[in-house]
């Protein structure tokens, strides 16, 4: 072990090697080779059972991918609209909430929050059946801002949590040096607090947008046919067993959010060190 | 005196801003809260008090359509089915997920990176989770291809009757979803306090029982409540891979609700409260657990 105070509990190195195996091996069998034979798949020609490997190659997976561009572009991008403005539109309703949560305290506040995560703890199912009846009387069923709307209901939680964190942690003694020197609620929100909750933010709407982005049954309750998301897209041709088409959608479900992540990364470190 | 009348208003404007709270700054959490997640029970509450009828024409009215969900056959079924499915994928799930919290605390601070990739699974849509599931597992899958290569037989747990395919595929996804609300108690964990123990002579397994697992013991069972609902009530993943008999409750709600004549409507929304009331008591059993916890520890 590491000289200096060790950061948390460690269990102890005494079966080092035999741990370091585990590791990799587990590794391997549960993420990496599951994911490399979807791969194989989506590059395979004729893959018959019981060929461990596929017997010729044609990159079929990436010919569908090819042919049916226009539809998955489509439907790849309303997801992503649909979860980006999730992840807006939660921002929106927890920010002031999450900041009056973090900074008082008051009689029944444990009980109020409990309430407040009902809905992200609660199966959809159980209240979005009911929240139909009333999108269907106010015309937001099939339609966008009804989709968007019951995801930022179902995932706002999460980022209601991770503000309220962010906030507690953010001396309130800024601000009001902030407004002392003259700057308004804009110029405070932009250049203190949104920089200073800025991880919260991150880590709250990577939880929303996920949930968004990989929801399959609000999508299709409150979106019917018309709103057609990437899972709705997705389904029925695993439903069919079409297993080059499922293959190739499942790695680039699996790229996309990826590559945010890393974008997201890149970017909140290049924020800090422009803060230092 | 100018200046004491001064002092004493600010005295009274800082009492009353103590006592008076801005309440309306909850407002743009409590409307929608109000309005469409407690607006879509109080719809399916009301909604089941209406007079309909059963599946043989027998005319019900308000809680009889309850009582006629109640003594459904396929409904006890459904239910037995859910619960041991839940049960077991979230009592996996967690107990996968502390070892895998373990497994990676172990590890030397380099393997930072790699330990993402146990993660991997959260980013999976549902559905494609239940997917590589049947790549893998169907009786015609990549394991069954390994095995017959081997010149074994295989014998696919999935489609058997019995939810395997379900739980497995929740415990894939689950998992990292335990792995992530474990490690970092883990890592809260003083390694002060463990080193002292150890250098007191406490053996590995007593330091883990009496040291570790009293401080993960709040994290773990929020992590199976958690998990028991979600899975008990979920829909994406038993919708792929789920047996049509003796099927998920979800998958049977989403059939009465929409499958059936409109005058089993009620009866319909009848069962929907049931299954809402189900889950909220598996959350204020998990609230109750949950008032032990730190505010950081908890995170969700």
């Amino acid at each position: 072990m590491s000289p200096g105070p060790s950061p948390g509990y460690r269990p102890p190195p005494g079966h080092g090697q035999a741990s370091r195996l585990a590791f990799w091996i587990l590794l391997l069998a549960l993420m990496l080779v599951p994911l490399v034979f979807v791969l194989l798949e989506v590059l395979a020609g004729t893959w018959a059972f019981p060929s461990v490997f596929p017997q010729e190659w044609k990159l079929r997976g990436l010919a569908f991918l090819q042919r049916e561009a226009q539809g998955i572009l489509a439907s790849l991008g309303l997801s992503l609209g649909y979860s980006f403005a999730a992840v807006l539109v939660s921002l929106l309703m927890c920010w002031a909430p999450a900041k009056f949560l973090a900074r008082h305290s008051f009689r029944g506040k444990a009980v109020l929050e409990g309430l407040l995560l009902a809905p992200a703890l609660l199966p959809a199912i159980s209240y979005a059946l009911g929240l139909q009846f009333i999108f269907i009387r106010l015309g937001l069923v099939d339609h966008i801002l009804g989709v968007i709307l019951v995801l930022s209901i179902s995932a706002y939680p999460y980022m209601l949590r991770s503000l309220k964190i962010g906030f507690l942690a953010f001396d309130p003694r800024y601000e009001d040096a902030a407004r002392n020197l003259g700057a308004g609620p804009w110029r405070r929100f932009f250049l203190l607090e949104a920089p200073a909750l800025f991880r919260s933010i991150l880590a709250g709407g990577s939880l929303v947008f996920l949930i968004s982005f990989t929801e399959y049954f609000l999508v299709l309750l409150i979106g019917g046919g018309v709103v057609q998301g990437f899972s709705s897209y997705l389904a029925p041709f695993i439903r069919a067993s079409d297993r080059s088409a499922s293959s190739a959608l499942l790695l680039v479900f699996l790229v996309i959010p990826l590559l945010l992540f890393l974008c997201l990364e890149l970017l909140a470190r290049r924020l800090r060190r422009a803060h230092a | 005196m100018g200046g004491s009348q001064k002092a004493r208003n600010m005295r009274r404007k800082l009492r009353k801003s103590r006592s008076s709270l801005p309440w309306w700054r909850l407002l743009p959490i409590l409307l929608p809260f109000v309005l469409f997640f407690l607006g879509g029970v109080a719809a399916s509450f009301v909604e089941s008090l209406k007079p309909g009828q059963d599946a043989y024409g027998r005319q019900l009215l308000g809680l009889e359509n309850y009582l006629a969900i109640l003594e459904q056959a396929d409904f006890t079924l459904s239910l037995r089915h859910s619960l041991r499915v839940a049960f077991l994928s979230s009592s996996l799930s967690t107990l996968l997920g502390l070892g895998l919290a373990l497994l990676i605390q172990a590890q030397p601070r380099q393997y930072a990176i790699p330990s993402l990739g146990f993660y991997l699974p959260l980013i999976l849509p549902p559905v494609s989770v239940a997917y590589l599931s049947m790549f893998w597992l169907g009786q015609h899958g990549q394991l069954a291809a390994f095995l017959s290569a081997l010149g074994l037989d295989y014998q696919s747990p999935l489609f058997q009757g019995d939810g395997f395919g379900i739980i497995i595929s929740y415990v894939y996804k689950e998992s990292a979803f335990g792995l992530l609300m474990i490690l970092p108690v883990l890592k809260g964990i003083p390694g002060g306090m463990t080193d002292c123990a150890r250098n007191l002579g406490a053996s590995r397994t007593r330091i883990f029982l009496t040291l570790v697992l009293p401080r993960l013991a709040p994290a773990l069972s929020s992590v199976f409540i958690m998990l028991f609902v979600y899975s008990f009530g979920a829909y994406d993943i038993p919708s792929i891979i789920g047996e049509s008999r003796p099927t998920m409750i979800s998958l049977l709600l989403y059939r009465v609700f929409f499958f059936r004549p409109i005058a089993e409507r009620p009866m319909a929304a009848a069962f929907l409260v049931i299954i809402f009331l189900m889950s909220l008591a598996a959350l204020v059993l998990y609230s109750r657990l949950m008032s032990g916890l730190d505010e950081k520890e908890r995170r969700i």
